[in-house]
């Protein structure tokens, strides 16, 4: 299944990078390629991919310093100020399947898993892609691929 | 290294790092000083006009510099300072007796406190439903087993029958009662402003948890699981919740419901 979800992740090479924004709490939202129009009822427009970080905790850096991590506490202020560019690189780390995206501007986000077990609150980030896929990496590390409506 | 020589007789349980014997200056050593290990000597920050480590080398020179002594070592740094040590003299037995009443005290206020605490009514209600549901359940499988029995015993057949259907009938009756209770007792605790999931806080990853709690009481109370896209859709809303009106859970609460019956 991780195989998969690499693979298929790798459709977002190269793609731009725009709405990223704290929802709650730690919760990091990121739109990546062009933005799809949506109805009403479904919400605001995404971008073809969509990255939601849940319970996992991450970090923002550049080659030099960590510029964000997920437990500072002005985060509302400060994930705006950054700028990611493209997409050039991304992987899932193993056995964790900790995600890491490398942006051609320099910065890179990272995750952490933080849970051993899979439970209601163990999940660690959701990746909405294109074809209503929506890959799952929960407590454990364990990776799950569903459809969006379900 | 070796331990705090006061023992624990100078812990103070609202500050946990007191009890730690071997953190130096309750582990704080920016703004504190402990020159003999039986003094703290409060010198706020260095920018405060706090005097250097070596300068404090008695009671006065503390407080005369601008600094303060942690109250419950006042009396063990007097001793020290005479060469005597610690003594157990009625002054010392008395702040002692009256610093843990004192603990005790407030203890008893923060219970008493958190008991008038006001509780968010719709993580109550979920509590006290989700308790009755699952009483009503399990009430009504043992009532309509004992029943059967019952009615077996009887006349078998129809009485089987009959019985079941009354006792199932009738455990799940006493089986919601109890579980109802039992659902708002642990909402009196799961509930509680400020130290629960309805807490108005939602930085950081207490946050993370109130929207969790949040999408769990609203599909528990529209008997709905949010999809992966319902989700996707809370999480956008969740930007938009007003951290300076009313209580932050129950607006999570809403917008999840708001969501789910769409």
């Amino acid at each position: 299944m991780t195989n998969e979800a690499t693979s298929a992740m790798h459709g977002l090479i190269q793609q731009p990078v725009w709405g990223v924004e704290i929802t709650i709490g730690t919760r990091l939202s990121m739109e990546f390629g062009d933005e799809m129009p949506r109805e009403p009822k479904h919400g605001q427009p995404h971008g073809r991919w969509h990255l939601l970080l849940l319970n996992c905790h991450w970090r923002i850096e550049d080659s030099k310093s960590v510029l964000v991590g997920s437990d500072d506490d002005d985060l509302m202020e400060r994930i705006p100020r950054l700028h990611f560019g493209k997409v050039s690189k991304i992987q899932l780390s193993q056995p964790t399947n900790d995600l890491e995206i490398v942006f051609d501007e320099g910065l890179r986000l990272v995750t952490f898993l933080t849970y051993s077990l899979i439970s209601s609150e163990s999940r660690q980030w959701y990746l909405f892609c294109p074809d209503d896929v929506v890959w799952i990496v929960e407590g454990g590390g364990s990776v799950i691929c569903k459809n969006r409506y379900e | 290294m070796s331990p705090d020589p006061s023992g624990l007789d100078y812990a103070d349980f609202s500050n946990p790092q007191t009890l730690n014997l071997y953190a130096y200056a309750v582990n704080n050593p920016l703004r504190y000083i402990d020159p003999t290990g039986l003094v703290l000597c409060d010198y706020g920050s260095s920018d405060q006009g706090g005097e250097d480590y070596e300068d404090a080398d008695d009671n006065n020179e503390c407080t005369s510099n601008g600094g303060s002594v942690v109250t419950v070592q006042q009396n063990i740094t007097v001793n020290a300072n005479n060469g005597s040590g610690a003594d157990t003299s009625s002054s010392d037995v008395s702040s002692l007796i009256s610093n843990v009443a004192n603990t005790g005290s407030n203890f008893a206020n923060q219970t008493l406190n958190w008991l008038a605490a006001p509780r968010d009514p719709g993580c109550m209600a979920g509590y006290a439903a989700g308790g009755a549901a699952a009483g009503a359940v399990g009430g009504g499988i043992a009532g309509g087993i004992v029943g059967g029995a019952g009615g077996t015993l009887v006349a078998p057949g129809v009485g089987t029958v009959g019985g079941g259907i009354v006792g199932a009938g009738e455990g799940a009756t006493v089986g919601a009662q109890a579980g109802f209770a039992t659902g708002t007792a642990v909402g009196f605790i799961a509930c509680s402003k400020g130290s629960g999931p309805s807490s108005g806080s939602t930085k950081g990853r207490r946050g993370n948890k109130q929207a969790d709690a949040a999408k769990a009481v609203a599909e528990r109370e529209t008997g709905k699981q949010m999809t992966y896209d319902q989700e996707e859709i809370f999480h956008e809303e969740t930007k938009h919740v007003d951290y300076s009106e009313g209580d932050v859970f129950e607006q999570l609460v809403q917008i999840a419901i708001g969501i789910l019956q769409r």
